[in-house]
């Protein structure tokens, strides 16, 4: 898996109100890498990685998974490849507040007609500390928990790669430091490609590769 | 859970306001569509039954057929119910205008008339010779004829084409049957006996010998096609062939004559009123279902842009969308089907009772019901057709939402971005109320919602303020008793009422005053001579009618004429004339005589001049017009004119207390005494008005209800939504001190202006249903008086209800938590 961002722009409005998010960005993503995007509100971080998961598309640019280009998708085959190869974590959970936990997990391979691998959804689930929380509704679970079903759902159709947008965003320090924990875990047991959005410098640093992102312009730490 | 698409149960759970309020739409619509659905099946089995039973259950006929032709229409397997008869003669009756045709009917052909074999008394002819008579016939016939009688008939027997001359002959027949009276041959001017089998050929020379042939065809598609492939295979001229054009016109068969006819216009009538009312209310159930589907979908757009990001397809969420509505409408259309099928025959009854039943082919109210209770409604294609137009609309007014939800962009729904509002007209101005002015604002940001229900409610006051015009209209036609000239009509069509016997109803002490009519009308001979002779040249098919009238008849009749024109009418020097009615044939206009006003007529040498041409002619027992000229006289001058004083109809009006059972029974005696008479209450006629009346205005109610519901429910899920929408900005309003109170007030501020709005828009559009009402009863499209009364009504209903729509979702503001409902803004 290789995802290769080549030259993107994205511009919100026009004339006078025109808005440069991204300023031609170009970066690569390798199988297994732990990429951290860290900057402060509004300068374009969370533009860059809905371009780049394929919810969102540049103004100019390519975004190229394993030699496909993304823009050139239909959005059935987009549709497919956010269920079948990306999981996306948001800051605000965004479970579907009428479904259980469990359904909220199971949704993308529902959307697959596919059914749950019981097996796997309960190691997620105990992994994940939701084994006692599946019957629950979204309302019924703490910020962490909802954040911790939201991750399973990221994680259960198996993706290649998992986005997350600020995942500890809406919790506390100890709730997000879980979380964050886990995440880690996961990356590591299960040798997933993460990409994490962040302006939290203690999370940032717990990327292999960290990129910084000030008015759209994106650039890579040297950590050496 | 099995599949993505559980979602959509589990949306509907979730929303039960909602779902709620579709289901109850749902069920309105196919309440109305099934019952519309099931009244067109009735009408439609109701006009084919009674087509067939009035003019033959067949669809053509071949006449002057040979007896070698016959065999290759029964062997022909494209036809079926082939069956033939022989024309045996005709009999002129008497002095009636009316014609007995003799008939013999082949293998059963007879089946095909159902209003001719139906034996009253004895049996249908077996044998040659055997004679089975209408019992209408009989009185023209020579008296008391029985079964088993020998009776002579002078008769006569002709061509179609003319090609041999008319051929007389005299036979006795015995009478074996006497068949219940026929009355749909006296438009015609014709009767139907029926012969044995086997008279033809004792009867008639060789070459009169010739058959009638009725058929249907399998291919109805191609019904044209093959009849014009038989008339040219058996070299049949075209005058030869008969389309029964009523039946095929009540089954939808094309055929080459098509269009000329205008029979049955009351089931088209009915069929074009039922298909308007179903469309009102489908249009009415879809601006709600798509007004609640919109909002509930604009509620929960967050969802369907996760759906979208964790990588749903367009198709799948409209699927999940469109499968609410389909839930919805599995629950709703049953209960809908049912309650609609239920409830069809009584609407029809109800809506047919103030049309005249001779629209419908029958003969009374109580025939038309009876009919209407018997009429097959298992047309099931009806149904699914209902059912068909219920779910397409349904889906119709989703497919917005589901567009909507589909098509939103993950990122703009998963960010939760402020509500972006336009607005136009920011001038700091002087705000006297701000409620009002907030509440103004309000309807300007969701404008489609606004229009939707508005249009909602203006669709109510449209229907409220037509209907009031259309029963006001009925009411007036209701009024038309009143116009008849007393409270019974006692007629003798044939032998007449003599003065004597008049003088005694005069005499009745139940009677407070009689008014009468005389009439005589004549037909011309084969030398076209009148028994009475007009002094002016008349066409050869025209009758010439004569009319007396007693003088406060004749001035009522006669009113709008000048008051020298009033006294001559009186006086016997002068005459109202109804011309013959103008007809074309084939294309070409028919010469018709023709007088105007001031024109001098002479009748039997006596002088008139015209003083009024009338509209309508004077007929007795509500019987048809025998197209000429009618000549509307005093009763003394028609003494004069016909040489006769004797009464065709007479009009007692009885006192106030009179007892009108006594009078009845006496009433009956007495046309004992007069042979030939019989008697009409128009009180009994009136009170069938008034029921009739009293139906088609509470189904005209219940429409305005129906309708009025549907607006109420788009006014609580307007209120319902615009609350719950702005529950971040009701916290922020409550937050900055605005008082529970002043936030009641500029939601019912909201409420009120949507019943304004719609009080005009719908005042407007009722105005104009008004006058289309008003062009469809008077045939003559012109403004009208505004009903202000009904727009008032209808303006202060709406407002009153937009009100209360709106107090009832209220109540949850006041249970609102204030920081509960600001952080609800994100």
């Amino acid at each position: 898996m290789e995802i290769k961002v080549k030259n993107i722009s994205k511009v919100y409005g026009e004339n006078e109100s025109q808005v440069v998010a991204l300023k031609s960005v170009s970066m690569t993503i390798c199988e297994g890498d732990f990429i951290s995007v860290m900057g402060p509100s509004g300068s374009g971080k969370s533009t860059l990685l809905h371009i780049v998961s394929g919810l969102d598309k540049p103004t100019s640019g390519k975004v190229l998974y394993d030699d496909t280009d993304l823009m050139g998708c239909s959005d059935k085959e987009l549709s497919a490849f956010r269920r079948q190869k990306i999981g996306f974590i948001f800051q605000q959970y965004n479970l579907l507040p009428v479904l259980t936990a469990r359904e909220n997990i199971i949704m993308p391979l529902l959307l697959d007609k596919k059914q749950a691998d019981e097996a796997y959804l309960q190691e997620l689930s105990s992994f994940l500390g939701l084994k006692n929380r599946l019957t629950h509704l979204p309302h019924e679970l703490s910020g962490g928990q909802q954040q911790r079903a939201a991750i399973a759902r990221a994680l259960i159709a198996k993706p290649d790669i998992i986005f997350a947008d600020e995942p500890t965003g809406n919790l506390d320090s100890k709730s997000g430091g879980e979380v964050m924990k886990m995440l880690c875990n996961i990356r590591k047991k299960m040798k997933k490609t993460l990409v994490i959005i962040t302006h939290d410098p203690r999370i940032a640093e717990m990327a292999d590769r960290r990129f910084t992102i000030i008015d759209g312009e994106l650039a890579e730490v040297n950590i050496q | 859970m099995k599949s993505y698409l559980l979602l959509a149960v589990k949306e509907l759970k979730a929303q039960k306001v909602m779902a709620a309020l579709i289901l109850t739409a749902v069920i309105l619509s196919s309440i109305m569509t099934t019952a519309v659905g099931g009244s067109l099946g009735i009408l439609q089995t109701m006009r084919t039954e009674q087509a067939a039973s009035m003019n033959g259950n067949r669809y053509a006929t071949f006449h002057q057929l040979t007896a070698e032709q016959l065999p290759q229409l029964s062997n022909d397997n494209r036809l079926y119910d082939v069956g033939s008869l022989i024309n045996v003669g005709y009999v002129k009756l008497g002095s009636s205008s009316l014609t007995l045709f003799l008939r013999e009917y082949l293998n059963g052909a007879l089946d095909a008339y159902p209003y001719i074999n139906q034996v009253k008394e004895g049996r249908l002819p077996a044998s040659p010779l055997e004679i089975a008579l209408p019992e209408n016939a009989l009185q023209y016939l020579g008296g008391n004829i029985r079964v088993g009688d020998k009776i002579t008939l002078q008769a006569e027997i002709s061509l179609m084409d003319g090609t041999l001359p008319a051929c007389p002959y005299s036979s006795e027949f015995t009478v074996c049957g006497i068949l219940e009276s026929n009355y749909i041959g006296y438009s015609t001017g014709t009767l139907d006996a029926v012969l044995g089998e086997g008279t033809a050929s004792l009867l008639l020379p060789e070459n009169y010998l010739v058959y009638s042939a009725d058929f249907k065809v399998k291919d109805t598609a191609h019904f044209q096609a093959i009849v014009d492939e038989l008339v040219s295979r058996l070299a049949i001229p075209k005058s030869n062939v008969q389309y029964n054009w009523i039946l095929l016109d009540a089954l939808g068969i094309s055929y080459e004559e098509t269009g000329t006819s205008d029979a049955g216009s009351g089931f088209s009538f009915m069929t074009l009123a039922c298909v308007i009312v179903g469309a009102l209310v489908l249009l009415a159930a879809g601006l709600v279902i798509y007004n609640i589907l919109k909002i509930a979908v604009t509620k929960r757009i967050k969802e369907y842009g996760t759906l979208r990001a964790i990588g749903s397809e367009r198709g799948q969420i409209y699927r999940i969308v469109s499968l609410q509505l389909l839930i919805l409408c599995g629950i709703g259309i049953p209960v809908g089907l049912l309650t609609g099928s239920l409830s069809a025959k009584g609407i029809l009854i109800a809506a047919t009772g103030i049309l005249n039943p001779d629209l419908f082919m029958a003969g009374s109210n109580e025939e038309l019901n009876q009919t209407i209770r018997a009429a097959g409604s298992h047309n099931l294609s009806l149904y699914f057709l209902s059912i068909a137009v219920t779910l397409i609309f349904a889906m119709s007014a989703a497919f917005p939402a589901a567009r909507y939800a589909s098509h939103v962009s993950p990122t703009a729904a998963m960010s939760g971005q402020n509500v972006k509002i336009k607005r136009r007209g920011r001038k700091a101005k002087t705000i006297h109320n701000f409620e009002a002015y907030y509440a103004r604002l309000n309807l300007k940001r969701g404008r489609g919602r606004t229009v939707i229900t508005i249009l909602s409610l203006v669709m109510s006051i449209t229907v409220f303020v037509a209907l009031q015009s259309f029963i006001t209209i009925l009411d007036t036609s209701s009024r038309v008793k009143d116009m008849s000239p007393g409270d019974y009509a006692i007629t003798s069509e044939n032998i007449g009422i003599d003065a004597k016997s008049v003088a005694e109803i005069q005499d009745n002490e139940s009677v407070a005053n009689v008014a009468s009519t005389k009439l005589m009308v004549c037909s011309q001979d084969e030398n076209g001579k009148f028994p009475i002779e007009p002094g002016f040249a008349m066409q050869s098919w025209e009758a010439l009618h004569i009319v007396g009238m007693d003088d406060a008849r004749l001035i009522s009749y006669a009113d709008g004429i000048s008051k020298q024109d009033t006294k001559d009418l009186q006086s016997g020097t002068a005459c109202i004339v109804k011309n013959p009615i103008a007809f074309s044939y084939e294309g070409q206009s028919v010469n018709t005589t023709a007088f105007e006003y001031n024109d001098t007529i002479s009748v039997n040498g006596r002088d008139m001049r015209v003083v009024g041409i009338a509209a309508a002619p004077v007929t007795i027992n509500n019987e048809g017009f025998v197209n000429g000229v009618q000549i509307i006289v005093n009763n003394e001058l028609f003494d004069i004119l016909t040489g006769t004083d004797r009464y065709s109809e007479i009009y007692p009006t009885l006192n106030q207390n009179a007892d009108t059972e006594q009078f009845e029974a006496w009433l009956d005696n007495w046309c004992k005494l007069n042979p030939g008479s019989h008697w009409l209450s128009y009180q009994q006629t009136a009170e069938e008005l008034e029921e009739s009346f009293a139906q088609i205005n509470m189904l005209c109610w219940g429409l305005i209800l129906f309708i009025g519901f549907i607006g109420i429910l788009n006014i609580i899920n307007t209120v319902y939504s615009n609350i719950h929408t702005r529950i971040s900005e009701i916290g922020i309003q409550r937050a900055v001190g605005m008082s529970a109170r002043s936030l009641y007030k500029t939601f019912l501020w909201e409420g009120a202006y949507y019943g304004m709005t719609a009080s005009v828009a719908g005042g407007a559009a009722g105005y104009l249903c008004t006058i289309f009402v008003n062009a469809a009863a008077t045939a003559d499209l012109q403004p009208v008086s505004v009903p202000y009364r009904s727009i008032l009504e209808a303006s202060i209903i709406s407002v009153i209800a937009c009100l209360l729509a709106t107090a009832v979702p209220l109540c949850s503001i006041a249970k609102m938590d204030i920081v509960m409902s600001i952080e609800a803004a994100d």
